[in-house]
């Protein structure tokens, strides 16, 4: 296995784009939220966290299908950049849905009156969050580099492909709750449909900008670990 | 086939002989069986979902104990390694594992639920009428939901082993993937106790067997992963 | 005691049974192997010596497919470690001093057990034969628990010889053998010696030196000399002294 130090971002014109794209971004979402989208009819204005809320989610679902395809890659390839690639996505993947489980509960408890409640879509968030917080677990714990990663890695899948039959599962007993922009749900506002998709672009570019910064950080690491004395 | 037969053959013959997944699974399960009582103080206000629930967390905690330890004894004089350097396919390999530890698993379980039977349900009202038609669903329930958990015990308790947190491992590994064999065993289990008719849990049916085969073939396919040693 | 089938677990034609081109290992960020280059050709018996670390142990971990090449190229019998693993593994045989017997077997049943992975021809007979050639015929239906080192060591020989493979390894062969068993080991090396190519280490010298036909020295990952003739015991000793300290020790 190599000691790769490849940068993700070769080139620094791109590093300061991206940054700057990624903030104007998010300065946008956040004022479209609170002050472009209309207010919800019955929620109020509680309702306006449901985009950073949507946002959270569906970055840190992209970040935990990245963590997926990086293993898989790592499996085949056995090259260390993949690893860190699937490494640091579950990091960031990880806080994106820890702020998910937040907004929610704070957009929960007003509308839903309850912080938590184990419905399918909770239920499945739950222990995608518990599953990534023992791939963290399991990273810190399986002594040698190439084992560490080839360990997280097949966990990692096995975690994905699980998944969506914890899902279907948790679906059995429970209510269905109700889905606010979902198919069927019908009649969304012009305003609040841009608002969310400004959101979404913003929370994308987010996931990746950290990404970026973290795999270069891990990849300084890891240069100044192998130069360190230990590799003689 | 015939080489799944015969590495099923050798780890039950050696389980056999060296005892280490049934005395463990069993002396656990009583244990688990008085705490239980004791905590719950089961008498007149007995129901069928909890009967189910502790039977299934008895059947998961114990059996997952003992998986633990039957791998580490094979792993103690290295004969594994030495079964890797034969020119078997991996898949086989596991597969012949998997298919000893179910039976294994299965008789001990056989031993362990007429104690159910004797400390909880003699209590409960009308049971046995209900359970002459439903000891054989019942035991088929306890045959999927066991191939269920036993494939990713199997397969993990490998990995579990390598790490620094040892035994504490598997279960971290194994519990949030098997949520919804959880859901589901203990789901059918009181629906038959119940004496409900097979359409009302033939939904749970098909997820509980669309697990076994899911995390049957993905934990064949990753095994040569799993086991391949990188060397540190 | 040629097998029947021919072609399929053969070696590729005209290939040296073991080269290594720049083959490197790693353990994490601390290099084991570094650069190793070396060939052998069919029937040849190579001794590689060295101290404990130099490497000698991952370097036949490699070329029994047990763990990955970390960079280079390996091929053993013309097929490549990295992805032709399974014709590798139906022509080799790995001795080690860790016997890898499964304890609550018996003999005969550990013997049988491997055995039939490889597809060996009339087992139970083979395993009669193979044995007695150990002199563990009596022993045959024992539980390899209740029996001495030196005879699990045997054990372990007569595993490794039931489908006549045509490399062998030997890891420390002789480490832990008794009298006895040192005695077998060394007759039936050497009365295979003409058809099958063999990789030893070792760091003793005169077992080292008694049965083979080329020597290499590896310390810290290289290979800091190598000789296709035998050199005399004396000689190689001073050999050895020089080569290993001008490596230098921890």
């Amino acid at each position: 296995m190599r000691i790769a130090g490849t940068d993700p971002f070769p080139f620094k014109k791109m590093r300061k784009i991206l940054f700057f794209l990624t903030f104007a971004l998010m300065v946008l979402a956040t004022w479209m939220t609170l002050f472009y989208a209309p207010t919800e009819v019955v929620m109020g204005h509680v309702q306006r966290i449901f985009y950073f809320h949507m946002g959270t989610v569906w970055a840190a679902t992209v970040a935990f299908t990245v963590v997926f395809v990086a293993s898989i890659y790592y499996l085949r390839k056995e090259t260390a950049k993949w690893d860190t690639l699937a490494y640091c996505s579950a990091e960031i993947g990880m806080l994106l849905l820890t702020l998910t489980i937040i907004t929610g509960s704070i957009w929960a408890k007003p509308v839903w009156g309850t912080w938590w409640t184990w419905d399918p879509q909770l239920t499945t968030t739950f222990i995608l969050w518990v599953l990534y917080a023992v791939y963290l677990i399991l990273r810190s714990g399986a002594g040698g580099r190439g084992k560490k990663a080839r360990y997280s890695a097949i966990f990692a899948i096995i975690a994905y492909v699980d998944l969506p039959v914890v899902y279907v599962s948790a679906r059995i007993k429970r209510g269905i709750s109700p889905v606010v922009f979902g198919p069927g749900g019908g009649g969304i506002d012009p305003a609040m449909m841009h608002t969310l998709l400004v959101t979404l672009l913003g929370f994308t570019l987010l996931f990746v900008l950290l990404l970026g910064e973290r795999m270069r950080i891990m990849n300084m690491e890891n240069t100044l670990y192998a130069r360190s004395g230990r590799g003689g | 086939m015939r080489k799944i037969l015969l590495i099923f053959r050798k780890d039950f013959l050696v389980e056999w002989r060296s005892k280490q997944i049934f005395p463990t699974m069993f002396v656990f399960s009583l244990l688990l069986l008085l705490v239980f009582n004791v905590a719950f103080e089961f008498r007149s206000d007995i129901n069928f979902r909890t009967v189910s629930a502790v039977v299934w967390i008895t059947f998961i905690f114990s059996g997952l104990l003992a998986l633990g330890r039957s791998f580490s004894l094979e792993k103690e004089n290295n004969a594994f390694a030495f079964l890797l350097l034969t020119p078997v396919s991996r898949s086989y390999i596991y597969l012949g594992k998997l298919l000893s530890n179910v039976v294994m698993v299965l008789l001990s379980e056989l031993f362990i639920l007429p104690l159910f039977l004797l400390f909880f349900l003699f209590d409960a009202k009308g049971i046995s009428l209900s359970l002459t038609g439903a000891v054989l669903p019942f035991l088929g329930v306890v045959v999927l939901g066991t191939i269920g958990f036993v494939s990713l015990g199997t397969f993990f308790s490998s990995m579990a082993l390598n790490t620094k947190l040892r035994d504490m491992m598997l279960p971290l590994l194994v519990f949030p993937l098997i949520i919804p064999v959880v859901i589901t065993s203990v789901g059918i289990c009181s629906s038959i106790l119940e004496g409900k008719p097979l359409d009302y849990y033939s939904f749970s049916l098909q997820v509980l067997v669309s697990f076994d085969i899911i995390f049957v073939l993905l934990c064949s396919l990753l095994f040569e992963y799993l086991i391949e040693d990188s060397g540190d | 005691m040629k097998k029947s089938s021919e072609g399929e677990n053969d070696m590729q034609p005209g290939a040296f049974a073991i080269e290594t081109r720049g083959l490197e290992k790693q353990f994490g960020f601390f290099p084991v192997l570094r650069g190793i280059d070396f060939v052998v050709g069919q029937g040849e018996f190579l001794t590689i010596f060295g101290p404990n670390g130099a490497g000698k142990s991952t370097l036949l971990s490699i070329l029994s497919t047990f763990i990955k090449p970390g960079g280079g190229e390996v091929f053993v019998a013309g097929f490549d470690v990295s992805r032709e693993k399974e014709q590798i593994r139906k022509l080799i045989g790995f001795i080690s001093h860790n016997t890898m017997l499964y304890e609550n077997l018996t003999a005969r049943e550990n013997l049988e057990f491997i055995g039939a992975f490889y597809e060996v021809p009339d087992l139970q007979e083979r395993c009669s034969d193979i044995l007695e050639r150990v002199e563990l015929y009596a022993k045959k239906d024992a539980l390899v628990s209740t029996l001495s080192f030196g005879t699990r060591q045997r054990l372990a020989i007569a595993r490794t010889l039931l489908h006549d493979p045509r490399i062998l390894f030997l890891d420390e062969p002789y480490s832990g053998l008794d009298y006895g068993g040192a005695a077998i080991l060394t007759s039936i090396l050497g009365s295979m010696k003409m058809d099958k190519t063999v990789v030893m280490t070792t760091h003793n010298v005169y077992e080292g030196l008694s049965l083979c036909d080329k020597v290499a020295i590896l310390d810290h990952g290289e290979v800091v000399y190598s000789s296709a003739q035998k050199p005399g015991r004396d000689e190689f000793q001073d050999i050895y002294m020089s080569c290993v300290r001008s490596g230098g020790g921890q």
